[in-house]
């Protein structure tokens, strides 16, 4: 039964994708920088990546409106650095800073800056540790100074700017416990607000010294220990809180403090500079409107009190999740600008003028991940990739020529085309949506091969079948092709799907290993339908094809003209069921 | 169709004598005529099967993973293994580690080779400005050398990873698998059969399972990329089993109203003919992911490219292992629980008893020269009917692209051939 004359014109798809690769090449070159270079990844090609993943109070999901505003505010500190190519995206509950170069060492305390309250300072600092000495003095303060000139509560200074980013990078780092047991962390953080955000603690009479000293017994302020509190605090009740490490004694003191007076939305902008009058640096805040009113209200009624207490001054605490960064004394009512002076280094009132400044995230973020890749990690990735690349191809080309001899000189062809068009399809989608092929993404590349590959194997091993039932290698082909067109529909579409939900679903840098899978796929039907077929068709006109040794189809032709002789002997009738 | 197939079957045994030489069974196998009973021996199978996974199951119980530095925490610090005054020892790094930052790592070692060798420091979480300090004194200590040849900080790469990272991470992948299993087996449901849903959601979970459990036996380290490969896993052995079904269905289209063969031999005969398909793409498949692999372990030692690699050369070889010797075997045995399937069996015994009675020089069932003269009636209809969805099908592949091309159908139409559609099968290849 022969098959009508062959009507598909190979040539005409052949011509089809030539075209097709022709106009993305040329997209490639003569669009945009021109430049036939993919987007890198930061692991690739060097630079600093940190991941955010939001925390709210109960665990709920943060809503979308505050992940939109925390990666704007992100984003603005981020261009706030000066490094070109720097990116922040929005990707579920994660914010990604993508650094590249060098400079990017910065951007991990960026993200790491949370939600920033002024609290009245009601007593402290204690030493938790040594509980029995709690006085409930506030430190030899000798707050000197000009309008609003403040000194923090220990003559010790601020725990150090400098220090300020890092110590909250090591408790964000261990702080996720909540994702492995949720309940545990539920139970503690309602046990901490119970004890350390007491009501009582306000109140006058003997019940507030009872809260006072189980709070302090409940806190711990041992060096890197993990507030449960964190970013989980009700900016309505006090709150005993640790403050930050002090260079002096090594130490982390307690405070009482009272319930949010001014939250840290209303700090407009915040500046460090010399100290024009004394030594070391300074931080200048200026307030919003409304918040200047506040401020000026606070610290008027704030300077009254350290006024009747000359030797108790009140103090303001700037708290930033639950830890006390600085707490100086007010002695004089502020309306306008605000300069917070004392020990400070350069960097260390920058430190604090910079979460003074960014601190008002509506949502407290944990680091997940921040890493710095370096330039030669990076180059040594991307050549380990391409190597394996390339060794992979060789594999394949090889096995390919031993197995289906001219067939697999098709199959090489393919892989080739296949390759050929998934690069400028990669370069275009690093211009037109930001794809970043990262070390994921190179090893999706890499493994895809073997896919597009089953593809084309599908196809022969039909072809083959054909064969085998006694028809020509030229009749195979069409039928062999209408066969294996759903098989290979369906199986692509089970891997197609598979990459889709990872892409969509799944968190990490490992996204890109999904989108180059996905890719890959797609692609391969593309060549599949519209290079490997034609071709086929082509070289099934081609009698050495039917040379068993040279097409890769040996014994089954022989068992296929087994099969026409004795279908001969049979007759007809038999020979035409098949 | 199915009566093509299997004709070869009979045909090859017929002729037999008229082959030059005997058949090893490599060759069988290469053939796709091997006639390896893997229906049969389901019951091996089946033991094998929840052996292995009762091993890896308790594996995973009792010995648990070996779980990554993001599930973990902790902070990883690599630098090139080439300093300016020559190579940097782990011991080095770990004295100039425990100055700086006051502790000693938690582990030191060299990995990968040549100019990609690298010093790789773990140790708990350090803080950014305990990471910068760290780096600092690497510079000035042991001054490894970077891309540009000045040593410098930029030459080391550190990474802070949460404890809490990894477990996003498999967090989001659950509810990936969740989704991408919904769909899946909608997906099998409309385009083959419930049946078949099943038993390819058997061979997934074995695929699954063995793959942790080689990873919980042999303690590789499980990091996100690890979670993130057994998902993609999925596509990949649900790939092989697609293929193989699509074939089981190819073969047992109207075996209801045929008498020749059962549901069992139909999905073993299947079974042989894509065996060789399986184990070829199971190699092309292993030849990209093994170099993967070893160059990943070998220049990098470690990192996204291992992870991802091994998490794939396992879950391919199990795939493979499970599209043949569990998804088909299941498939039958949730088939033959179907009285129209098993009615169909009893009439191919009979009839195989009966045509042996009276006509024992030809086994041949397809002649249609014996058994009860209904079936025959039935088998020559469908014969009839075959033939002519052949002859459409021929039609209907010389124009692959018919959608696209409207003279070609026209021209067609106009000899009045059909091209495919009166017959109702579905022809698949509309594209995009």
């Amino acid at each position: 039964m022969a098959p009508p004359a062959g009507t598909i014109r190979p040539g005409r798809y052949l011509a089809v994708f030539i075209l097709i690769v022709a106009a993305l090449y040329g997209l490639v070159f003569f669009t945009g920088s021109g430049k036939p270079t993919p987007r890198l990844g930061i692991d690739l090609k060097g630079g600093t990546s940190v991941t955010l993943t939001a925390r709210t109070p109960d665990g709920s999901e943060p809503t979308q409106e505050a992940l939109d505003q925390a990666r704007a505010i992100i984003d603005e500190r981020v261009n706030g650095l000066g490094v070109s190519g720097a990116e922040v995206l929005l990707d579920g509950k994660q914010i990604e800073i993508t650094v590249p170069g060098s400079r990017g060492e910065e951007a991990k305390t960026l993200g790491q800056t949370a939600k920033l309250g002024f609290r009245e300072v009601i007593a402290g600092p204690f030493d938790p540790a040594a509980l029995d000495q709690q006085t409930g003095q506030g430190g030899d303060t000798s707050g000197k100074g000009d309008t609003g000139s403040a000194k923090p509560g220990d003559s010790g200074g601020p725990g150090g700017g400098g220090a300020a980013g890092s110590d909250r990078g090591a408790p964000a780092a261990t702080g996720g416990d909540d994702q492995y047991l949720p309940e545990e962390t539920q139970r503690k953080i309602a046990e901490a607000q119970r004890i350390r955000q007491n009501k009582a603690l306000l109140s006058s009479g003997p019940q507030a010294g009872k809260a006072l000293r189980a709070a302090l017994e409940e806190i711990d302020c041992s060096e890197g220990a993990q507030d449960p509190l964190r970013g989980n605090d009700d900016p309505n009740l006090p709150l005993v809180a640790c403050d930050q490490e002090r260079k002096t004694t090594g130490k982390r003191y307690a405070y009482l403090l009272g319930p949010v007076v001014l939250s840290g939305e209303a700090v407009s902008d915040a500046s460090a500079s010399m100290n024009s009058n004394g030594v070391g640096y300074q931080v200048n805040i200026s307030f919003t409107g409304e918040g200047n009113s506040k401020w000026a209200d606070i610290t008027s009624r704030l300077a009254k009190e350290s006024a009747q207490h000359p030797g108790n001054p009140s103090q303001v605490a700037f708290v930033l999740d639950t830890e006390v960064v600085s707490a100086p004394t007010v002695t004089t009512a502020i309306a306008g600008n605000t300069r917070i002076t004392g020990n400070f280094t350069q960097a260390e009132a920058e430190d604090l003028a910079q979460i003074l400044k960014y601190g008002s995230l509506p949502l407290s973020f944990e680091t997940s991940n921040a890493s710095t890749v370096s330039p030669t990690l990076g180059a040594s990735s991307l050549n380990a990739g391409l190597i394996a690349g390339a060794i992979g191809f060789a594999l394949m080309v090889l096995y390919s020529l031993v197995y289906y001899r001219l067939l697999g000189v098709l199959l090489i062809a393919s892989l080739g085309l296949t390759a050929g068009l998934v690069f400028p399809v990669i370069v275009l989608l690093g211009r037109s949506v930001g794809f970043t092929l990262d070390l994921a993404g190179v090893a999706g590349l890499i493994i895809s091969i073997g896919v597009t590959a089953d593809s084309f194997i599908v196809y022969f091993e039909r072809i083959k079948d054909e064969i085998r039932t006694g028809r020509s290698v030229r009749s195979s082909i069409p039928r062999a092709w209408v066969r294996c067109r759903r098989t290979m529909l369906s199986a692509d579409a089970v891997v197609l799907l598979a990459a889709v939900v990872l892409y969509i679903l799944a968190v990490g840098t490992v996204k890109g290993f999904a989108f180059t899978i996905g890719l890959t796929t797609v692609l391969d039907l593309v060549i599949v339908f519209m290079v490997t077929h034609p071709m086929l068709v082509m070289a099934g006109r081609w009698k050495i094809l039917d040379n068993r040794y040279l097409s890769g189809l040996g014994m089954v032709t022989e068992i296929g003209s087994s099969v026409r002789r004795s279908k001969k002997r049979s007759g007809p009738a038999a020979a035409r069921g098949v | 169709m199915a009566e093509s197939t299997e004709t070869t079957g009979q045909t090859t045994e017929q002729t037999e004598e008229t082959r030059p030489r005997r058949q090893s069974k490599l060759t069988k196998l290469y053939l796709g005529t091997g006639g390896f009973d893997f229906i049969r021996t389901k019951k091996m199978w089946y033991a094998a099967a929840a052996v292995i996974m009762l091993i890896c199951i308790g594996s995973m119980v009792f010995r648990g993973f070996t779980p990554g530095i993001e599930f973990v925490g902790g902070t990883e610090i690599q630098m090139p293994a080439q300093g300016a005054q020559g190579p940097i020892s782990t011991t080095e790094a770990e004295r100039v580690f425990a100055d700086a930052v006051g502790h000693p790592p938690s582990a030191t070692q060299l990995v990968g080779a040549g100019n990609s060798q690298t010093v790789e420091i773990q140790s708990q979480t350090l803080t950014v400005g305990e990471i910068d300090e760290l780096k600092r004194a690497l510079v000035s200590e042991l001054k490894p050398v970077g891309i540009g040849g000045e040593s410098s900080t930029d030459a080391i790469s550190d990474s802070n990873v949460s404890g809490s990272w990894g477990g996003e991470i498999t967090r989001q992948a659950i509810i990936a698998l969740a989704v991408f299993l919904v769909l899946v087996t909608v997906f099998l449901s409309i385009f083959f059969e419930r049946r078949m849903a099943a038993a390819a959601l058997t061979a997934l979970a074995f695929d699954l399972t063995t793959t942790a459990g080689v990873y919980s036996i042999v303690g590789f380290e499980v990091t996100p990329a690890t979670v993130i490969g057994l998902l993609t896993i999925l596509g990949y052995s649900l790939y092989d089993t697609v293929v193989v079904f699509d074939k089981v269905k190819e073969n047992t289209k109207g075996l209801l109203d045929l008498s020749r063969q059962t549901y069992p031999e139909a999905a073993n005969l299947a079974l042989n003919q894509t065996l060789m398909r399986s184990i070829n793409t199971s190699v092309t498949s292993l030849l990209p992911v093994g170099a993967l692999l070893v160059i990943g372990v070998g220049l990098l030692g470690a990192g996204t490219l291992k992870d991802l690699a091994l998490v794939q050369a396992i879950g391919i070889f199990a795939g493979t292992l499970s599209s043949i010797f569990l998804a088909t075997p299941v498939l039958v045995d949730l088939t033959m629980r179907q009285p129209a399937y098993q009615e169909q069996a009893r009439r191919v015994e009979s009839r195989r008893a009966l045509g042996k009675r009276t006509s024992s020089q030809t086994a041949r069932a397809t002649a249609g020269l014996s058994g009860t003269e209904s079936d025959d009636e039935l088998d020559d209809e469908r014969y009839a009917e075959e033939l002519r969805q052949e002859k459409a099908f021929v039609a209907a592949s010389a124009v692959p692209g018919r959608n696209l091309k409207k003279s070609d159908q026209r021209r067609l139409a106009g000899k009045g051939k059909p091209t495919g559609k009166s017959t109702g099968r579905p022809t698949g290849k509309r594209r995009r």
